[in-house]
Formats: C-alpha cells, sequence, structure tokens
C-alpha cells in the first residue's frame, strides 16, 4: 500500500468513516433487493426486511451526524448493530444465510482497507471465505440451520470488532505521531525564528557553560569580538576584557568565585591592538549555588562614549574655565558693594543684583561640574572618620547669615546621645547635607529649616524639614532626576540648576546610602538621608560602576 | 583704623591677588602679596602674618611645598594658613590638609563673603 499524505488526521478519520459508511448502505441496498429474490415461503421475508431497514436507518442517521461518527466512543456502534442484526437475519435466512456473510465480509473488508490493516483483511477473508465453504457443504446434507453458520456469525462479530477497535487505535496513533510531528516542525521553525531575530540583533549575545565553553552565540557575538565562529571556544579567550586602567578582566572567574547576581558595565575590549568600549550586561544562571550559565550580552559603545566624553568634557573644562574669572567678578562686586555704603539706596541694589547673578553662575558651573564628576568615573571615595553631628553643626553655621537674611530659624536637633564616628567620605556628607539645608532656605520664605539627626541600627539617619512650599506629589517622582526643576522655568521664582537633588541622590548612593523625600501632611518638605555606619561597596552587585568592578576585582 | 590681623596672599594672579587684598583691608586686615612662593616664603619668615592665604598652582615652586616648607620652619609654623586653589579634587585637598593647612578653599566655589567668614573664623579660633 503507497503511503498516503495525512495533511489533516481529522479529515482522514472523516473521510474513511463516510467511505464505509457508504459501502454499507449500497451493501444493505443490494441485500434488501436480494430479499426479494428469495421465495417468500422459504424465508420469515417480513421479519428480515424489519431487520435490514433498521440497519438501513441507523446507517443513514448515524453516518450524517459528524458528532456520533466522529466521536471515538461511538466507534463500535455501527458493528453493534450490523453484526447483531446480521446474526438475526443469518439466523431467519437460512441456507441463504452464507450471502448475508458476503455483505460482512466486504464491510470487514473495506474497513480493513480505509484503515490500512491489510493483513487483518487477507487472513480474515481467507478464513472466512474457508469456513463458508465448509458450511454450505455441510449443510447440503442435513435439514436444519447449520451449527457452524451461527460460530461464523459470532466469530464475525468479534473479528468486525476487533479490526474497528485496531483500525481506530492504528488512527489515533497515526493522530499523535503526525501531531508530534508537526509541534515539531513549528518547534523547528519557531526556533529558527527566533535565532533569526537574534542574529539579527546588532548586540553580541552568547552563552557559556560552566567551564566558560562557548555554546550559543550570535552573528553580532562573532562580528563584535572580530572572530567567524566562536562556537567551542572559551570566553576568556575570545573575550579580552579591561577596566578604565587597561587591568586585564576575567569575566567568567568573577562569576565563578563571587556569585553575583548581574553585573552591568561600561568596560574596555581589545582587538587587534585598538580599543573599543563595550556595555556588558552579565547574567548567570545558577542552579542551586553552582552557576551552570553564564549570559552576555554587550553591546560597542566606542562611537557613543566618544561622542559624550567629548561633550562632557567640553563642558567640564569651559566650565572649569570660567571658574577663575567668575571669582574675580564676584569678588569685586562683594567688594564694591562693602565700598559702597553710604551711596545712593538703587545703587547698590544694583550692584547686589549683579553680585548675586555672579554668585549663581558660580553655583551653576560648580554643580555642572560635580555632575561631571558624577557622571564621569572620577569621583573617588576618600574614607575616614566622620562625626556627623559635628559635621552638621557646622554647615548650619555657615548657613547662619542667608538664613537671618530670610528671616528663618535654623535649628539642629542632635537626638544621638553617645554619638559614635562612622567611617565615611566628609566631604561628601558635606556636599549632601549642604545642598538638602540650601534648598530647604531657598524654598521656604518665612518660617523654620529643622535638621535631625537619629539613628537606628544600619543607619544615621539626618532629616532635613522646613516649612516651605512643599513639593506636589506629582513633582514627588521627579525631584531626583537630571535638570528637574518643579517650577516653570518661565515664571520660576527661585534660580537653581535643577542639579543639587540629583547630586545629593549620586553621592549618598556612591556611600551607599538612600535619600528620600517624606510625605509632609501639614506643611513644608523633609528630606531624610541614611547614612550606613559601616561603608560597603561590594554586597550584591545590582549597577556595578566600573569603579565598583575593580574594586570588587581586585578584592581576590 | 583697628588692624585685625596681619594677613599674607600669595598667588601668581595679580588680579586676584589685588582682589583679595582690597576685599581684606576693607575688612579691616593688613594685607600683605606675594606673587610667587619663593617671594611667599622669605615674606613670611620677614612679617610673620597671622594668616597666609596660599595658591597652589603657582610657578616655579608648588604650594604644597610652600605650605610644607613653611610648617617645618619654627619661626612660621605656627602661622595658619589657608589653601586658596582652583583645584577641587581630592588628593589635594587631603595633602594640604595633612600638610597642616588651617583651610581649603576652592577658589570660586566659595564666595568672597564665604572666603571672609572662613578668615574670621579660623583668626578667632586662636
Amino acid at each position: 500500500m503507497t503511503k498516503r499524505k495525512h495533511s489533516d488526521v481529522f479529515f482522514e478519520l472523516e473521510k474513511a468513516q463516510k467511505l464505509s459508511g457508504i459501502v454499507a448502505e449500497l451493501a444493505l441496498f443490494v441485500l434488501i433487493v436480494g430479499i426479494f429474490l428469495i421465495p417468500a415461503s422459504e424465508i420469515p421475508r417480513l421479519q428480515i426486511l424489519g431487520i435490514f431497514g433498521g440497519v438501513l436507518l441507523f446507517t443513514v442517521v448515524y453516518y450524517n451526524f459528524p458528532r456520533l461518527y466522529l466521536n471515538p466512543k461511538f466507534v463500535l456502534l455501527p458493528d453493534l448493530v450490523y453484526l447483531t442484526g446480521s446474526a438475526f437475519a443469518v439466523m431467519g435466512l437460512g441456507k441463504y444465510g452464507s450471502f448475508l456473510l458476503i455483505y460482512l465480509y466486504l464491510l470487514i473488508m473495506i474497513d480493513a482497507y480505509i484503515f490500512n490493516l491489510r493483513q487483518l483483511s487477507i487472513i480474515t477473508v481467507a478464513c472466512i471465505i474457508l469456513l463458508n465453504v465448509v458450511a454450505f457443504f455441510s449443510w447440503r446434507g442435513s435439514g436444519g440451520l447449520p451449527f457452524i453458520l451461527l460460530i461464523q456469525t459470532y466469530s464475525l462479530i468479534a473479528i468486525a470488532a476487533v479490526s474497528r477497535i485496531f483500525a481506530s487505535f492504528s488512527l489515533s496513533m497515526r493522530d499523535q505521531k503526525l501531531e508530534l510531528e508537526n509541534l515539531n516542525k513549528k518547534i523547528i521553525a519557531d526556533k529558527k525564528e527566533s535565532l533569526d531575530l537574534i542574529d539579527s540583533l546588532g548586540d553580541g549575545i552568547l552563552s557559556c557553560d560552566k567551564d566558560g565553553k562557548i555554546f550559543l552565540h550570535n552573528k553580532s557575538a562573532a562580528e563584535l569580538l572580530g572572530t567567524k565562529d566562536l562556537q567551542g571556544k572559551i570566553l576568556a579567550d575570545v573575550f579580552s576584557l579591561y577596566d578604565e586602567d587597561k587591568i586585564a578582566i576575567d569575566l567568567y572567574k568573577i562569576f565563578k568565585e563571587k556569585t553575583p547576581r548581574l553585573i552591568r558595565s561600561d568596560l574596555y575590549f581589545k582587538r587587534k591592538n585598538s580599543w573599543y568600549r563595550f556595555y556588558i550586561h552579565l547574567n548567570p544562571v545558577y542552579h542551586g549555588a553552582e552557576m551552570t550559565t553564564l549570559i552576555v550580552l554587550f553591546r560597542d559603545i566606542t562611537r557613543d562614549k566618544m561622542l559624550e566624553d567629548r561633550s562632557t568634557e567640553f563642558v567640564a573644562v569651559a566650565s572649569h574655565e570660567m571658574r577663575t574669572p567668575l571669582a574675580q567678578i564676584e569678588g569685586y562686586l562683594f567688594l564694591a558693594l562693602k565700598q559702597l555704603e553710604g551711596v545712593e539706596p538703587n545703587i547698590i541694589e544694583n550692584v547686589k543684583a549683579a553680585h548675586n547673578s555672579a554668585i549663581h553662575l558660580i553655583n551653576l558651573t560648580n554643580d555642572i561640574l560635580t555632575v561631571y564628576n558624577i557622571d564621569g568615573k572620577s569621583v573617588s571615595v576618600a574614607l575616614k572618620k566622620v562625626n556627623l553631628g559635628v559635621v552638621i553643626s557646622t554647615i548650619i553655621k555657615s548657613f547662619e547669615t542667608k538664613a537671618r537674611e530670610k528671616n528663618i530659624e535654623v535649628s539642629f536637633k542632635n537626638k544621638i546621645t553617645n554619638a559614635e564616628a562612622i567611617v565615611t567620605d566628609e566631604n561628601k556628607i558635606v556636599q549632601i547635607v549642604t545642598n538638602l539645608i540650601q534648598n530647604a532656605i531657598k524654598f521656604t520664605d518665612k518660617g523654620w529649616v529643622r535638621v535631625t539627626l537619629d539613628e537606628d541600627s544600619k543607619y544615621l539617619i539626618v532629616d532635613v524639614s522646613d516649612s516651605g512650599v512643599g513639593i506636589e506629589p506629582s513633582a514627588r517622582r521627579h525631584i531626583f532626576e537630571k535638570f528637574y526643576r518643579m517650577e516653570n522655568w518661565e515664571t520660576r521664582k527661585t534660580q537653581g540648576t535643577g542639579l543639587g537633588l540629583y547630586i545629593v541622590k549620586n553621592l549618598t548612593e556612591r556611600l551607599g546610602g538612600k535619600v528620600e523625600c517624606v510625605l509632609n501632611k501639614k506643611i513644608g518638605t523633609t528630606f531624610r538621608v541614611h547614612f550606613p555606619k559601616e561603608y560597603k561597596n561590594e554586597d550584591d552587585i545590582q549597577m556595578a560602576s566600573e569603579e565598583e568592578l575593580k574594586n570588587f576585582i581586585g578584592s581576590f | 583704623m583697628s588692624k585685625k590681623g596681619k594677613v599674607l596672599v600669595v598667588d601668581d594672579d595679580a588680579g586676584l591677588c589685588q582682589l583679595y587684598k582690597l576685599t581684606l583691608e576693607q575688612e579691616g586686615y593688613e594685607v600683605f602679596t606675594a606673587n610667587q612662593g619663593e617671594e611667599g616664603l622669605s615674606r613670611a619668615v620677614e612679617l610673620k602674618p597671622e594668616l597666609i592665604l596660599l595658591d597652589i598652582m603657582m610657578p616655579m615652586i608648588h604650594g604644597l611645598n610652600v605650605l610644607d616648607i613653611l610648617k617645618a620652619t619654627p619661626e612660621t609654623k605656627d602661622i595658619k594658613i589657608i589653601v586658596l586653589s582652583a583645584l577641587s579634587d581630592e588628593d589635594t585637598m587631603n595633602k594640604a590638609k595633612e600638610f597642616g593647612a588651617s583651610d581649603y578653599i576652592v577658589k570660586s566655589q566659595a564666595t568672597m563673603a564665604e572666603v571672609m567668614e572662613r578668615i574670621a573664623g579660623i583668626l578667632e579660633k586662636k
């Protein structure tokens, strides 16, 4: 038998069932006609016609309802009906029963052919023909209904039932096989699609196994690393990464020995004596404590970095160069104000305005330079013992003049009874607290600014509260963003760069602390800063800067 | 005029030198200037001021060296010294403190009013 192609198993089953139905109907019709050829005196014609009519009616109904003939539960129903009907008919037909048996063979053969059970059909037909011939001759001798005919009928019922079961079984097997094949094809197609997608990415992706051997990578990965094929190579051999001091880094070793969760970092990559900047995203997969896979995602940011460096460097150099002349302008205006005592008040006012603008410009350049340092890499942390209470007192003292001018009462409450010095970076603490107090005074017209120092088990907590204008809930989310200003730029009352809180946030985080804006129900604003009592740098690395990564690498 | 004290300004920028001189005089100090490190050293020994405003980046002798020498010399080791520099890197700042500077002011990061306040503060402590 030729192999038929099955695009749709369901359709195939339906076709087979329909075909066997049609054959059954046709055969029955022939049989009914055949009944009339036998003399009415020899057989109970009406009874047999009734049986055939009933079976025909069943066939017509059954094969016109797919819900019936396609339901596996009812697959044996026609056999049961046909064969039971046939058994009764055979008994009624007496010596003519053999003819009816032909109909049953036909049915089995058709089934066997349609459902692809050739052996069954050949053996069955051979056996039945033999039995039938024996039956016909043995009947000729005796007068009654031969016993062998009855046996035949019941064995036929059994064979037909078994053939049906085989058929439905083989069909469902074929179903499953085809489904599996389709699924497999779909998986292969899907996989190809995703691989195509990954291949078309501009970013390099590769994953290596627990020995650092690369087992999967995309086209860009090979291109970026300047090799044709990465398959099976060792990560460290093809991926020569360096930190900013051009010290080689073995990413794989770091993960193997230190088991961090994730590292994102800008690193240097060396290829044929030229340096590239790569943004690296490392994601290890752990099974228990052991790393099984390391997924590396990387992007060539050489060009972006160059442009970025150029523009920020320009701003930084320009700001730096502006410092000296600005200081002189400010200084001379300060001097002029001192010398102008007794002169017409509006002249003094004008000089004061010029002096204020000069101070604003100075603050601006300072902020820009600090941001440049934060965004760049040059913020180093200089650790020493710092007594926060003393530092805050000193800072508050420096604001006395300004506070008096605005008629604001600035107070400091140290809630820690026996304060111990913590090891941290004093200059950064000063910058953070100064910025917060400066802001508090700036956005308060009259009233108070209160600073409190408290502690919990891990942190020293500094609160800077004011009775000022407060921060709208909608603005709260944005206040730590770079260049964010609460006021409309055109209608603003206060001067500022929108960099102060950005600097505060970044410096605080550099010290391992956090800053937040606490919700004030009644009045003003409270900023709360947590400074860790123990300065830590290399706990779970979520966002590792080059510097952090370097420290991290240096630690083993 | 009642003098608050003698102040020596050591800075190679003549404009800035002049500015500090004028402002400090306005505040009531007796002010002397030196335009480079060596001159600063000799003037310090000669004048024995209460306070020296010292620049870092100067030709000939580096400001930090001047500071080191002043603090190592018996005649000048008690003079309060405020380093006044355009440099804002932490290395230089820490070094200056280490060498014995009483304060470190980054030029232009502090306003003139603040500079005056800090000078007054340090002289008060005496």
